[in-house]
């Protein structure tokens, strides 16, 4: 897996980077700004692009911006955000330009090596990746939104751990459900949603999307 | 500042013609009628000799020479006010630029404290004259009246009336007695006389109020900018110090929990630990920095600032914010930081199970509301920190009340000006 890393804090940078290597992947560059952030992601069409959010001048969002203007210029580029707040705002931004290879996470989830590794592949091969607190404030935010109100209480949660980019048996560990409950619980949801059948992977991504943006 | 506060108790209205205060104000009544009369003398004569010399062209420097005068004078005023009323009148000109002779000439010229002194200084013959009459009477009655006994031995060379021939005892007496009262009464009348010269002094010589209170709300506001900017900082230092250093102590000791075999269960056991206590603090120090300023504020206002919030509470928060656009920074971090602490204090005392949040502007006002079903009771405790969050919604105009019957619920409301 080829891997661009964004990150302005040099200590930072070079942490992720040997981790990435120790885990086996590829760190094809290393950058501190959006602007060569872009440039690297055009030059090495990397599978996935790893992005600080707060970078120079500002460190507001740049890193964001960076990142999605990289996707529009290499579309088959994952996006990986790291920040050390996650807001549902920037989730809602991230997603605008497509569900697929898009994550945000908080920047503490690196100490979990292993766990981090996983989801930069799984990001990086076309999945969707979201931190629990972003997770916890979309939640906080649902009440406006009617359509969600529909769902039970236990059919939030499996939402909620779905837009996570959990598989169906993770799903069925977390909320200790058998998988087939859980595979029932997710049928409810998408006819409660009113998703029509179709390949599975694209209603999923479908009902996510509507819990995230609401 | 007042002349008058200081004739309270009644032994120190006994000593009043004796006070240093007294015969300052004496002092100073007299000179004010002294003094108006050679400025306006002075002034009439440079004025009616610029006016005459005005064809001949060195008028026009002559009248500007009434202007030097008349700031002078204005000058010697504040002194004398000072000197002997203790009645000190601050006042600021305009800077004289030091550029350009036109240019200096104009900004003396037209600024607005020396043609309020001009005035003045124009009172100051009227004012001076009422005042030497009132100095007249306080000191001259009762000096008649306390003399008017020596004509026992003293004959006046005028027939006076019969009720003024002073021809017992008893009557020298009640003179002298009316001739001390009279006296008293002549201190209330001097100390009436300086306070009205003082209050005209403060309109005319003093910085005007509006102008006070214009620099007053000016200097507020960038004091709260100036903390405000200052917190920003200290959550940017925080994030680009030990938040970094210790995200990366967190990643190391991850990378070695996961090289460390089970040849050593001790020293697995000990990293194991160290990396669950870093990533704690990470998440701690995370909650603290958001706590001093949190980014998302400025980036995208208090929408988004406020969902962030609602998302960390552990009771259940339905937020509604109808709001157009983005507020002075002031105005959004005051709101965030009042519904911040309000959730708080729910999610501590309240026992609620469900918390709403409204933020809606209306009239001018941008109101926030956070009310609970909890228990109730609360209050705005002096030095807690929704008393802190009073002073900052006060500092910025605005309110902010609790309205908490015991059993609930519990209302909080602010509002602050936003346009």
């Amino acid at each position: 897996m080829r891997i661009v890393i964004a990150e302005d804090a040099a200590l930072v940078r070079e942490g992720l980077a040997r981790l990435l290597i120790d885990g086996g992947e590829d760190v094809v560059a290393r950058v501190a700004d959006g602007p060569s952030l872009i440039a690297a992601v055009e030059e090495h069409q990397p599978d996935i692009a790893i992005v600080d959010i707060r970078m120079p001048p500002h460190f507001r969002d740049e890193g964001l911006r960076a990142a999605l203007a990289a996707r529009h210029q290499v579309p088959t580029c994952a996006i990986l955000i790291l920040s050390h707040y996650v807001e549902e705002r920037y989730a809602g931004e991230l997603l605008e330009e497509g569900a697929q290879g898009v994550g945000y996470l908080l920047k503490e989830r690196v100490a979990d090596v292993s766990a981090f590794i996983q989801a930069v592949r799984q990001v990086a091969a076309g999945g969707m990746v979201f931190d629990p607190e972003v997770i916890a404030q979309l939640v906080s935010r649902r009440r406006k939104q009617d359509h969600l109100d529909a769902l039970s209480p236990r059919e939030g949660e499996v939402l909620a751990l779905m837009a996570e980019g959990r598989s169906n048996s993770a799903i069925g560990e977390q909320l200790t459900l058998s998988e087939g409950a859980v595979e029932k619980h997710i049928r409810n949801i998408f006819s409660k949603l009113g998703l029509p059948p179709s390949e599975a992977h694209h209603r999923r991504v479908l009902a996510v999307l509507l819990f995230l943006r609401g | 500042m007042s002349i008058h506060s200081a004739a309270t108790s009644s032994s120190h209205v006994l000593r009043l013609p004796f006070s240093r205060r007294f015969w300052c104000s004496s002092v100073f009544l007299l000179t004010s009628f002294l003094l108006g009369l050679f400025w306006y003398s002075l002034l009439a004569t440079v004025l009616s000799l610029g006016e005459k010399l005005l064809i001949v062209g060195i008028g026009i420097p002559i009248l500007f020479l009434s202007l030097w005068i008349v700031k002078a004078a204005a000058r010697l005023e504040r002194w004398r006010l000072a000197l002997l009323l203790d009645f000190a009148i601050h006042s600021t000109y305009e800077p004289i630029p030091t550029d350009g002779w036109w240019h200096r000439v104009y900004v003396f010229a037209t600024d607005p404290t020396l043609w309020r002194d001009w005035l003045y200084v124009l009172l100051l013959l009227p004012l001076g004259t009422l005042e030497f009459a009132i100095f007249a009477v306080a000191f001259g009655a009762p000096l008649m009246l306390v003399a008017m006994p020596l004509s026992f031995w003293w004959r006046a060379p005028i027939e006076l009336p019969q009720f003024l021939v002073i021809d017992s005892w008893l009557k020298a007496l009640f003179l002298v007695i009316s001739g001390l009262v009279c006296l008293w009464i002549g201190t209330y009348l001097i100390s009436w006389a300086t306070t009205l010269h003082s209050a005209c002094a403060q309109r005319l010589l003093g910085i005007p109020l509006s102008v006070r209170v214009a620099a007053l709300v000016r200097s507020r506001t960038q004091a709260l900018e100036t903390a405000l900017s200052e917190r920003q900082r200290i959550a940017q230092d925080l994030h680009d110090g030990v938040q970094q250093h210790l995200l990366v102590l967190a990643m190391d000791l991850g990378l070695a929990r996961e090289k460390l075999g089970i040849e050593s269960e001790e020293a697995r056991k000990l990293i194991e630990d160290a990396h669950g206590r870093a990533k704690h603090l990470l998440a701690e120090m995370r909650d603290f920095v958001r706590g001093i300023y949190p980014a998302i504020l400025s980036d995208r206002g208090l929408d988004a600032a406020l969902s962030a919030l609602a998302g960390h509470s552990p009771v259940p928060v339905a937020v509604s914010v109808r709001i157009n656009g983005r507020y002075h920074a002031l105005i959004e971090a005051a709101a965030y930081f009042v519904v911040a602490e309000a959730l708080a204090n729910i999610a501590k005392h309240s026992d609620a199970s469900a918390a709403s949040v409204t933020l809606a502007q209306d009239q001018g006002m941008l109101r926030i509301e956070v009310t609970d079903n909890g228990r109730g009771g609360a209050t705005i405790i002096p030095g807690s920190g929704l008393a802190g969050l009073q002073n900052r919604l006060a500092a910025l105009e605005g309110t902010l009340t609790i309205s908490s019957p015991p059993g609930g619920p519990t209302y909080l409301k602010g509002a602050v000006p936003c346009v």
